[in-house]
């Protein structure tokens, strides 16, 4: 086990005065909380150090926050150049402008876009704007997939009344006779749907769509007159550089975006079809620095990286590569790994390990080697991952691999 | 069940649990298993010297004393006095101030019990719990065998079992010590930084024990474990 002195400390400080000490996603006891750093100080490319001074090669990439590798030098340099100037002012920054001008450009149904910080934000908002387009209640969801904080969709147990889920229906995912009888049963009342491109939940192997499953989804809303919306956030400019949707050949009447757009300036976009320009007009939305001027740079240069470096497809191509080698490797120590989802977010599954304890135990010893490879939610692959230190994170996940047959 | 009534429940179906982690022996006679008689009443035991009202189980919880069905009691005394001694001795022993394994089991016992009735029948937590099943398993650091264990199989009710090995465990809790399980089960602990700090480990299925964990918190917030 590597050292954890320091994070334990500031586990402790912060339980004082953070409740949980630290919460959501990067909470440790969601993962493997003896084995990882609690804490992280600095991260360069596919690096980062934890406070211990532990370097950790990096396949969680901020958990997708950052698609260029930390600190890439192309964005932060232009972000530097903006904070010269300033970040939130009176006033939007000409940036603005830009950044709406430039999605609008590279997603291929969307007329316009609105910023704010988090998916969340925009998912949320997305919802009341196909309700006031449609002037609908319900919401259609899938099943087990994440959409983000609000009271509407989160995960968590806690400070939720019966209300905040009237309204919001489920589905399996790729079940389209549940989906068409939810259809059927509320006649006239479904505002919209929302769906990821592909089913990643955590804690579960990632499902991708069926065949037939995003035509039939089109249709339905179509027949229905319902506003259907892709929550594009994990996986958006991983898939295509046009948007996930691209990838899976439809088009949505909006698409939500955060995660890789600022690789790590906070920033989440919303594009739309013409059609819901004027009730996205109705929809009240702002938030004190929502007009960031240095995280909407970032986003500009990452999509600008983005297209100029193909970085979806090279992502694809990486994951591809890493993916069948580390299947491979598996296979080679009669362990049944099979890596779900894209390969440039893929989820590790070990075939009958429902209760999850393999895969723990795999990521255990990976983390011994300086791997951060997570349990229970999908990996990423960056653009500044390479085929170098792909082959290196093979190499010492086989000594893994021979740790765990060893301890059979 | 009524709020009362499942309050009520969980507590008779705790100190029976409680007596079963004390190792008392038990003929038909002098059992405190509890039975529910009717919406007002609660027997411990088939034979049914020792009745109360729900509202004097509540009350005997929080209060440490409430009279038992005088009826009921005077038909069988003797029993009655047997099945009152048990239940005072478990009183006793949660106030104990030995810290010892035969009181985390004590502990573990009553609370996970009572948890496990709001999970069966108190409505927000058989809601949060849905359809989910499995055995989760309770060890101290070093044991090879578990000190408790809560399960439910499909089409079942999740139910508490203590000191026994079971099969495929879902989730693997571990208490790193006897002073550390005995803070967890009166919940003095937050489990996100204890389980960071490696006061207890949480090996497998975590979306479960997530659950479990809240419905635990609902319920002591409910019935605490009055040790003092």
């Amino acid at each position: 086990m590597r050292s954890h002195n320091k994070s334990d400390q500031l586990s402790t400080r912060a339980s004082a005065v953070i409740p949980n000490g630290t919460y959501g996603h990067v909470s440790p006891a969601g993962s493997l909380p003896r084995h990882f750093a609690h804490f992280c100080s600095a991260g360069e490319g596919i690096e980062f150090t934890d406070v211990d001074g532990n370097r950790w090669l990096d396949f969680m990439c901020a958990y997708g926050a950052v698609i260029h590798g930390y600190q890439n030098p192309a964005i932060e340099s232009a972000v530097e150049k903006q904070r010269l100037q300033g970040t939130v002012f009176n006033h939007p920054h000409e940036i603005t402008v830009e950044l709406a001008e430039k999605l609008t450009e590279v997603i291929d149904f969307a007329s316009w876009s609105v910023f704010a910080k988090n998916g969340s934000d925009l998912t949320t908002w997305s919802i009341r704007v196909a309700r006031e387009h449609t002037k609908r209640p319900i919401v259609i969801k899938a099943k087990g997939a994440y959409h983000g904080v609000d009271a509407w969709c989160d995960p968590g147990m806690g400070g939720r009344v019966k209300s905040d889920r009237s309204d919001i229906l489920e589905f399996e995912w790729n079940n389209l006779n549940q989906l068409e009888e939810l259809f059927k049963s509320n006649d006239g009342q479904i505002a919209a749907v929302i769906l990821t491109p592909y089913h990643h939940a955590a804690f579960a192997p990632s499902v991708m769509p069926n065949e037939d499953f995003w035509s039939n989804v089109r249709s339905l809303c179509d027949n229905h007159e319902t506003v259907l919306i892709l929550d594009d956030v994990r996986t958006g400019w991983r898939l295509h550089d046009g948007g996930s949707h691209r990838y899976f050949n439809f088009t949505p009447d909006m698409s939500v975006y955060s995660k890789a757009l600022g690789n790590g300036y906070a920033i989440s976009a919303c594009v739309g079809i013409p059609q819901l320009k004027n009730a996205a007009s109705e929809v009240f939305l702002t938030g004190s620095c929502w007009n960031d001027a240095v995280a909407m740079r970032a986003a500009l240069t990452s999509i600008e990286l983005c297209g100029n470096e193909s970085v979806a497809k090279s992502v694809l191509e990486k994951g591809n590569y890493f993916c069948e080698a580390l299947e491979r490797l598996a296979s080679e120590f009669d362990f049944q790994l099979q890596m779900t989802g894209p390969a440039s977010m893929p989820y590790p599954w070990f075939e009958g390990d429902e209760n999850l304890f393999q895969i723990q135990k795999f990521c255990q010893a990976a983390s011994a080697q300086g791997l951060f490879f997570h349990p229970h939610h999908n990996w990423f692959i960056s653009n500044a991952h390479d085929k170098g230190t792909l082959d290196n994170a093979l190499s010492l996940a086989q000594h893994s691999f021979e740790e765990m047959k060893n301890e059979l | 069940m009524d709020t009362n009534c499942i309050k009520a429940w969980a507590i008779a179906r705790s100190l029976h649990k409680g007596a079963n982690a004390l190792g008392l022996k038990f003929t038909k006679e002098n059992c405190i298993k509890p039975v529910l008689l009717n919406d007002k009443l609660i027997s411990f035991g088939t034979s049914k010297g020792l009745v109360f009202t729900k509202q004097n189980l509540i009350i005997l919880h929080s209060k440490g004393f409430a009279f038992p069905e005088l009826r009921f009691l005077l038909s069988s005394p003797l029993y009655a006095f047997r099945k009152i001694l048990t239940v005072k001795k478990i009183g006793y022993s949660l106030k104990s101030t030995k810290e010892d394994k035969r009181f985390l089991t004590l502990l573990l016992g009553v609370g996970l019990e009572a948890t496990s009735v709001y999970m069966n029948q108190n409505q927000l937590c058989s809601g949060i719990m849905g359809n989910d099943t499995g055995l989760v398993e309770f060890y101290l650091n070093g044991d090879e065998r578990p000190i408790a264990s809560l399960d439910k199989e499909t089409g079942g009710k999740w139910r508490v079992v203590l000191n026994q090995p079971m099969k495929n465990p879902r989730v693997r809790i571990t208490f790193k010590d006897i002073d550390i399980g005995i803070q967890s089960c009166l919940g003095q602990l937050n489990p996100q930084v204890s389980s960071s700090l490696g006061k207890y480990t949480i090996d497998g299925y975590l979306p479960l024990m997530d659950k479990i964990g809240y419905c635990a918190r609902i319920t002591g917030n409910e019935l605490p474990i009055l040790i003092k």
